[in-house]
Parts: structure tokens; sequence; C-alpha cells
């Protein structure tokens, strides 16, 4: 239908894959005038963020996964022993009041996403809650709450006297301008644990706390201190703006409904969507070898084979997985585990973040429940991705996830994923032709803003991003 | 000073749904703006997220939200989210399409599968009656086709305005008329955050303490 109502058509920007970049790049540029065609090979929205009910997620594991992007998806039984199937059972109820999401994903109260849903006005049409809690887990557990307030700091009985007086210092110099870049010049390119280490006396759980669940650095990322300090401010600074905590995650689907409000945007601007397309390859326009503009004067540089048919396009916004094996690399792998739990073990009415830091590695952790719409009253989500191959993951992500979640609650059923992170190979730019990473091991929203903006600005022109 | 405006009973967000160019977008704003844009004209629609209109029922006002499809309809693409919350859906066809009265079912069945509450009030209509030489879908083929979905049925012309009003009036009475639709909390609206530049203190807001 689309194939036929399409063929032959021109457009100055042809999207492919619906995730948060892409849906950005179309919202932003369909309202600067561009005509716009974004297109899915699914028949849902969200691309790598796609977010499905329990049933939908195991047929879309047998089914239409893109192997390349999640070459593993395993069923584990839960605590009971039950099999996969029977596991499923268990969940059955409330099926639809679950949103499981591929790339769980919040958004700093003061970051690029929120700024930018406030000034395109798309924040309308997504609801958030508060991330309420953040913790450190430790092996065996229990999680122990990282302070949301100044207030928050004093009151904490976990806390000694001198290491509230560490935190506070941390806390006053981030907080002050001044302070704040005398504290990184003097840290020159010291190493961000050496530097929070030297500078503020941090060690143990503080330097833990601090390092991943403020920060949010990688296991194993190297990151200078300057860089770590500006995460750390950017989070301190997201406290207070619409409550105590810093970040914001989505109702019903944290990644897929900003995409999906970014769509409707373009949408509403004149762009035109078509999901569960037979899309590709794309090829260059034949009759515009040489990049500057073909005969006829409609500046296509693509073909699109789309449904049977085929449009033209002057730009072509991609995800990795739609780009041609020899221009994708796989930039890193993770494992990631979604887990079910019986009972809301971190609150019925909550979202939380956790980091669960061991001798093994660090895993990042996200809680959610019927707060965000994503989970049946009485039940959780619980969410766990670290980096690295399945087979040498899954130990490490089980520890987190039983830790985190304690006796009190059993899994009625836990999917262990392996994800590639794909991404442009380093091969001969194209003009018009834009890549985008798919989604890694990153909490926040903020660098997808940034990789929209680097194909808004550079890439496609639009001047309110040059 | 100028008089406080009455208190707004109730918000009831409407939406539209239907194949292409049945009219949807031309209801709407036949409705809201009193405006009808001529075939060639229609593409004038792009940019309407929805429309809001005031609306009395027995001396109290409500206000109406009206969504339209931005042309999501087209392909089939529109966004789960432009279901959500819904209290009221109008079910377009066109009574001089026989086709557009057919497909009525996929889009009872998206809408099934999308709103989840069973108190949503769903309306057909049957628009373009100034076309009535032109007519494949009979008055009573819709009444019937309504009756079975337990929904309200009126024939419209945007064109002319004939049935506008009244449609759109008697579903927002039908919404008033159920209470347990829009009385009962947003669905997740305790403590939910609304994006906007209000500013609170920040916690690093400069304060060194």
């Amino acid at each position: 239908m689309a194939g036929r109502e399409l063929d032959g058509q021109v457009f100055d920007v042809v999207l492919l894959g619906t995730g948060v970049e892409q849906a950005i790049v179309a919202s932003e540029a369909a309202a600067a005038g561009r005509s716009v065609l974004h297109v899915d090979r699914s028949g849902w929205y969200g691309g790598g963020y796609a977010c499905f009910t329990p049933s939908r997620l195991v047929e879309w594991a047998g089914g239409a996964r893109d192997r390349r992007l999640v070459p593993r998806v395993e069923l584990a039984e839960n605590t009971a022993g039950a099999a996969a199937e029977s596991a499923l059972a268990g969940v059955r109820q409330g099926e639809r009041e679950y949103a499981l999401d591929l790339a769980p994903r919040a958004a700093l109260c003061r970051g690029s996403l929120v700024e930018l849903l406030i000034d395109t006005g798309v924040g309308d049409h997504v609801q958030f809650r508060g991330v309420e809690h953040n913790y450190l887990v430790r092996p065996g557990g229990p999680p122990q709450r990282i302070p949301a307030s100044k207030e928050d700091v004093f009151a904490s009985a976990a806390l000694s006297l001198v290491e509230k007086r560490k935190l506070m210092r941390l806390l006053a110099t981030v907080g002050d301008d001044a302070q704040y870049a005398a504290a990184v010049a003097a840290a020159g390119d010291a190493e961000f644990s050496q530097f929070l280490r030297d500078r503020f006396r941090l060690d143990g759980d503080l330097l833990d706390a601090v390092r991943y669940a403020v920060a949010r650095v990688g296991p194993g990322e190297p990151v200078a201190a300057r860089a770590g300090c500006e995460r750390v401010r950017a989070y301190v600074r997201s406290m207070g703006r619409y409550g105590r905590m810093a970040y914001l995650c989505a109702l019903y689907g944290s990644g897929s409904e900003i995409a999906q409000a970014f769509c409707r945007a373009c949408a509403v601007a004149g762009g035109t969507y078509v999901l569960a397309a037979d899309v590709g390859p794309v090829t260059r326009a034949p009759d515009d070898d040489d990049g500057s503009g073909d005969g006829d004067g409609d500046g296509a540089r693509f073909r699109v084979p789309l449904a049977g048919g085929a449009v033209r396009a002057r730009h072509v916004v991609m995800d990795a997985s739609y780009a041609p094996p020899d221009a994708v690399r796989v930039a890193s792998t993770l494992s990631r585990a979604i887990c079910i739990l019986d009972r809301p073990a971190l609150g019925d009415d909550a979202t939380a973040t956790a980091s669960y830091v061991a001798e093994q590695g660090a895993v990042s952790l996200l809680y959610t429940t019927r707060a965000t719409m994503s989970a049946p009253a009485g039940r959780a989500v619980l969410y766990a991705w670290t980096p690295g191959a399945l087979d040498e993951r899954r130990g490490l992500l089980a520890s987190a996830l039983s830790a985190t979640h304690g006796p009190a609650a059993a899994p009625l059923l836990t999917i262990y994923m392996e994800v590639n992170v794909l991404a442009a190979a380093p091969v001969e730019h194209v003009p018009g032709l834009h890549i985008v990473d798919t989604p890694d091991a990153t909490l926040g929203l903020e660098p997808a803003v940034a990789a929209a903006r680097r194909i808004l600005g550079p890439g496609l022109g639009i001047e309110a991003y040059m | 000073m100028a008089a406080a405006a009455p208190e707004i009973a109730g918000s009831f967000k409407i939406l539209f749904v239907g194949d292409s160019n049945v009219g949807k977008s031309s209801i709407l704003l036949r409705f809201t703006d009193d405006v009808f844009l001529p075939p060639d004209e229609t593409s004038a629609t792009i940019g309407v997220d929805f429309k809001v209109k005031m609306h009395e029922v027995g001396g109290k006002r409500y206000k109406l939200l009206l969504w339209d499809t931005a042309g999501q309809e087209r392909f089939r693409t529109l966004t789960s989210s432009y279901y959500r919350g819904v209290h009221g859906v109008v079910l377009v066809y066109d009574v001089s399409s026989r086709e557009s009265f057919e497909h009525l079912d996929t889009w009872v069945e998206e809408v099934g599968t999308y709103c989840l509450d069973p108190d949503v009030v769903k309306m057909v209509v049957g628009n373009k009656i100034d076309k009535e030489s032109e007519r494949q879908v009979t008055r009573r083929e819709g009444a019937e086709y309504a009756r079975r979905l337990q929904a309200l049925f009126l024939e419209c012309s945007a064109k002319t305005r004939t049935g506008v009003q009244q449609a759109i009036e008697e579903l927002a009475s039908k919404i008033v008329d159920t209470p347990a639709l829009w009385r009962k909390p947003a669905s997740g609206a305790k403590g939910t955050v609304s994006i906007d530049e209000s500013v609170a203190s920040g916690f690093g807001g400069g304060c060194a303490c």
C-alpha cells in the first residue's frame, strides 16, 4: 500500500528506524519545513528502544528480532524451577499492564532532553515520574539509599560524620561555579576516581556511590576528572527542579514513549510515517554520481526501495541496524536482564535506579512499577545491564538482580539478552548519509539528543543546530 | 476587573479515527473553527495537533480536547499514545465510500487494542451526506453497525455544517453521563511530573554551605 502510493516521491529526509535519535531528527526537520518520510521495518515504534508486553517480548525474541542487534535472548527459569512457558503464565494476569523496555532509559531533570521537550512543546505529550531513589548495592544486599538532598545527607544514619563532611564538600564544590572551575583546573588530566580520592578523600562505599550511582561511570570505563565532575554536576543540578530526584522516567515505556511523542510531532508538521515496511537496501541515486545533485534538479542523492516501490532522498538517516553489513561494526556488546518480580521489592509506587558494585564488575539497574505504568499493581520490573558477552556476564547480572530485590521478592520471569551496540564502520563518508549508533549502556537520554543534534546541524544544515 | 471564568467541570480527550479522506479533520475544524477547507487545500490541516473547545452541558462547562490523527491513519501508524487517556472516539466513514465503511472494523479493532477502558464512549459518524447522489452506504446500515458496537450514530456533512455540532454535542453529553469514565483519577496522575519551565531552587543552586 505504502510502496505504491509513495513510489517515485522525493523527500528531503528519509529516516529508517524509529529510535529516539531519529525521532528527534524527524520532528525537528519537519518543523524546519523539510519533507520527511520516516520508516520502520517493525510494526511498532521505538527501534532499539522498543517496549513490549511479556508475551509480545517472547514473540519478538522468537520472530522479528534482529539477530545482528540482539544475537541472544534466553528465558530463565524462575526460582520455583518452573519452565519458561509456565513462568510466562505467571505474568499473564495483567499482561497488558506491563511495559518492558529493550533499552530502559531516564532523563536528567535539567538535561538536554528535558530542555528539548520544553522548547518544542513535545513535552506536553509525555508524562513522567521522578526516579525517587538511587541505590548502591553490594553483593548480598541490601540496597543502600544514596542521599537525595543536603537534608538527606545530614539525616543519614548510614553515613559517619566524617563521610557527611566529605560529601558536603563535594556537593558545595560542584554547586558553586567558581569553586567548581578551580577544582577542575587543579585536577589537570587526573583520572576521575583518583581525583575523588585525592581531592575529597572519598573511598569505599562513598567513592563507589559517586563513581557508579551518581556519575554513572561504566565498569572499566576510563573517565577523566573533568568529564566525571561534569556528570556529578549534571546530576546535582538536576535535583530540585521537579522534586528531589535527578532523573525522570517516562510513563508506559521509557524510550519508546519519547520516540513516539517526537514522531507524532513530526506527523503534525507534515511528516509521513510507514511502519512494518519492507525497506532497503539504500543505494546512491544512479543519476547522481558526484553527490552534488542530479540531472533533473531534485537533488536526490539516494534511492530507498520501499514496499515494492522506491522513494528518493536528499538525506538518509538510519540506525546502524539498517546499514549493510560492510558499513557497520559492533562497537560493543552488552548483557541485559529484564526481571519481573512477584512483589514490589523497592516500593509499590516507586521508581529507582541502582548500581551494583562487586569485585567481578558493576551493573546498572532500573526498578519500575505501576508508578510509571509499566507493571500491574503489586508487581515490579527490575532491569540490569552491564558491558560484556552474556556467557561471561549472566552470573553477575543474576547476583545484581537478587542482591537488589532481596529475599522479600522472587522473580516470576527473567529474560536475558545479549545486545550489540552497532555503529557506522570507519569507511569513506558518504555525503547525506547519516548512521546512528544503536542504544548503548547509558541510562540517560542526553547522548541521544547530542547524536540527533550532530545530524541536524552539521548534517542537515538546520540552522537552529548549526 | 474581569469576572472569573466559571470553573471547568471536566476535561475530555476526544479523538477521530477512520480512513484517509473521510473528513476527520474537516469535522474537527468545522466544529472548532466553523471553517471548511476545499479538497485541494486539505494539506492545510497540517499543523493541527489538537484543538480545544469549551462546551456547556447542563449549565456546566467542559473542556473538549479534539485530537487529529496528523495523517498517521494513512498507513495505520498512529502512536499508542494517541489513544491514551481517551474519553470519546469518533469513528468516521464517508457515506459515498463503501470501502471506508467496511474498514471501520479494523479501526474498531485498533481502538479496542489501545483503549483499555471499557467505558470509552464511541460514536460512528457517516460524513459527506452532501454527496447524496454518490451515496454507497445507507443510513440504516450505519445505524445498524453503530448499534452492534453499542456506539452513538449520526450522519453529517462537514461541508454544509449539517449534523457536525450535534454529533460532538451528543458525544460530549454521553461522556458527561458516564462519570465512571472521567471522574476516576487519570492513570498515573498521582505524582506525575509535567515537564515545564517552572524551576524550583536547585539542590546545587549556588548555596555553598
